[in-house]
């Protein structure tokens, strides 16, 4: 049930989001999803360009009383409130290059291929990379601005991101998937550019969600977990460690299962799309809730009907 | 008879061929004749330019862009002009087609002339700078954006006024719809000149005060000019950029009137790019990576 309603979610999200600016849709520069910016005609930009662009760190901080200081916080304040209010159903649920990976996993499954599984030594070792890349972003328009670096690395995580040349395909633009003989930093990263999509393609195939472990907007989302409306939560005493929790899981989080005394167990990784209370066999264990209210709490019964089919 | 109609065919696609050829070297003839024509008063006319200056962001988020005014000849001091009158043209999208411009102050700073233009939304500046020495009119011409995005959307209307009609100025009529002019575009001109002054066949084009060519109108009277890619500005970064200036000149009961415009043009944005190329890398990536994913697997398959 909460599948179904999560599938068509996330397309008439993914709808929204691509081809929603042709309908005049504006949400801003304030968005903590990969709503790309270079898809023509798409409604709202993800925040992450804005951060590496003029409404990021390279600001000045003289200019902080300014109009456009106003504006830098005003576009940080929207993402914040943002990710207080939805958290990370915008990765789960919303984002439109996490459907481009679901579409990739479901083709996968279709075809009989099994899942690829990481070693937990590798898997630890992947989750730094995201880190690299929100410093990347951070570190480099700040060097852009006030070390003399080239102009050419600008918006340097948009140059590398796999979203740029894929996403921009749905309105059948393919002209991120050239090679831009410009100079030597255009071409580095052009085909820098192109290696990284092909190889998120390939992850995504055979492993859920793969470019979500690489994602610098989650560390981003984590930040304000405790600020969250929404909380995920688990009645630990009730649990009875079966693991299903663990084995549903696309981004593979143990946390869930391996908690014993916290009640919030949203992760880091966590990409809330609600597939570890789908699969819990136990009544009230794991419970999703907006402020006080209860949106979802595991069931026996619910879980019976669910997987009767 | 389809044997017939083939040969047919071929006969009059080789007719149209040598006719073509033919109307070629006619015209390679007439453009060599008109290159080779002695230089006019053009390229020894001192001339009036817009440089490009500062641009930025004032605190309320308006945009300004400072243009100096200069002279090509250092003998020619813009003091000892009689007046300097600066004028503009504000639109929210190219080619508008009215010359009712308002008045810009000249600013006088450190011995240097500059207007400085200012926006709070996004508009297009046409900017006219016109002043007169000894018998001799000069006009300098630009055109450019400017992305304001401030508090206040406009700074109240400015009274306008009709552009002086002596003035020969510049239209850019069929310049590509987009605020990045850059090498490679085909730049379309169409020059007003004062009444009963007849019409400008020639322009001259000046880069770094160096004159690098000549162009000609074309049946309908307009100029095209496509500026050159440039190594330096493919070196440069997104924001370099390179000031062109196209001159004319036009004489009138004995009165020289010379146009300068600086048509500002960054890199280009699509010229470098190769698609195919692209398309290549990603194959072979996506062959590499699974043949990776392949290797490293055990197995593929449930069982």
């Amino acid at each position: 049930m909460i599948g179904r309603i999560r599938i068509v979610t996330q397309h008439l999200m993914f709808i929204f989001l691509i081809y929603g600016g042709r309908a005049g849709i504006k949400l801003g520069h304030s968005l903590p999803c990969f709503a790309c910016p270079y898809v023509s005609g798409c409604s709202g930009h993800c925040y992450l360009m804005a951060l590496q662009g003029k409404w990021g760190f390279e600001f000045a901080v003289a200019d902080l009383f300014s109009y456009e200081g106003f504006r830098v916080l005003l576009y940080f304040a929207i993402f914040i409130f943002l990710i207080i209010l939805l958290s990370k159903f915008w990765c789960g649920w919303i984002c439109p290059f996490g459907t481009f990976q679901d579409w990739l996993a479901i083709l996968r499954k279709k075809t009989g291929i099994r899942e690829s599984e990481f070693s937990w030594k590798t898997r630890d070792g992947l989750k730094k990379v995201k880190y690299v890349l929100l410093a990347f972003l951070i570190i480099i328009p700040v060097l852009i601005t006030y070390a003399g670096l080239h102009s050419d690395f600008s918006l340097p995580f948009c140059q590398i991101c796999p979203a740029k040349p894929i996403m921009p395909l749905f309105t059948g633009n393919v002209d991120h998937f050239a090679l831009d003989y410009t100079n030597v930093i255009t071409g580095t990263f052009s085909a820098l550019s192109i290696i990284i999509a092909a190889a998120i393609i390939v992850g995504s195939f055979f492993k859920d969600r793969f470019f979500c472990l690489f994602c610098p907007m989650l560390p981003l989302i984590q930040l304000f977990k405790k600020i969250s409306l929404l909380r995920f939560e688990k009645e630990a005493d009730l649990c009875s460690g079966c693991g299903n929790c663990h084995r549903m899981c696309p981004v593979d989080i143990r946390k869930v299962s391996d908690e014993r005394s916290n009640k919030a167990v949203m992760d880091e990784d966590c990409i809330l799309c609600m597939k570890c209370q789908e699969s819990c066999p136990e009544d009230n264990v794991l419970s999703l809730k907006f402020l006080k209210y209860r949106i979802f709490l595991t069931s026996r019964k619910y879980f019976i009907r669910n997987n009767r089919s | 008879m389809k044997f017939l109609i083939e040969i047919k065919k071929c006969f009059l696609s080789l007719l149209s061929h040598f006719f073509l050829t033919a109307v070629f070297l006619f015209q390679s003839v007439i453009s060599t004749a008109e290159l080779n024509l002695p230089d006019t008063d053009i390229q020894s006319n001192s001339y009036l330019y817009f440089q490009y200056d500062a641009k930025g962001k004032e605190a309320d988020g308006s945009a300004y862009q400072v243009l100096k005014i200069r002279t090509n000849n250092t003998a020619k001091n813009l003091s000892e002009f009689d007046s300097i009158e600066a004028y503009c043209r504000k639109s929210s999208r190219p080619g508008k087609q009215d010359y009712m411009a308002y008045r810009v102050p000249v600013e006088k700073l450190n011995n240097e002339y500059y207007v400085k233009i200012k926006s709070g939304n996004y508009s297009i500046f046409d900017v006219y700078v016109s002043g007169n020495y000894k018998n001799n009119t000069y006009v300098a011409q630009t055109v450019f954006y400017l992305f304001g995005d401030g508090l206040k959307g406009s700074t109240g209307k400015p009274g306008l006024v009709k552009l002086p009609e002596y003035l020969p100025v510049f239209e850019l009529t069929e310049s590509p719809q987009n605020y990045w002019p850059q090498t490679g575009n085909e730049f379309r001109f169409l020059c007003r000149v004062p009444e009963g002054s007849g019409s400008i066949k020639q322009m001259i084009v000046i880069i770094d005060n160096k004159k690098v060519s000549r162009i000609f109108t074309d049946r309908n009277g307009k100029f095209e000019y496509i500026p050159a890619h440039d190594i330096k500005l493919n070196k440069g970064g997104t924001s370099s950029y390179k000031e062109i200036i196209l001159l004319n000149s036009i004489n009138r009961n004995g009165k020289n009137y010379t146009a300068a415009f600086n048509l500002l043009v960054h890199r280009s944005r699509t010229a470098f790019l190769n698609v195919k190329n692209g398309a290549v890398l990603f194959t072979v990536s996506i062959i590499f990576f699974t043949a990776i994913v392949l290797i490293k697997r055990r197995t593929f398959k449930y069982k």
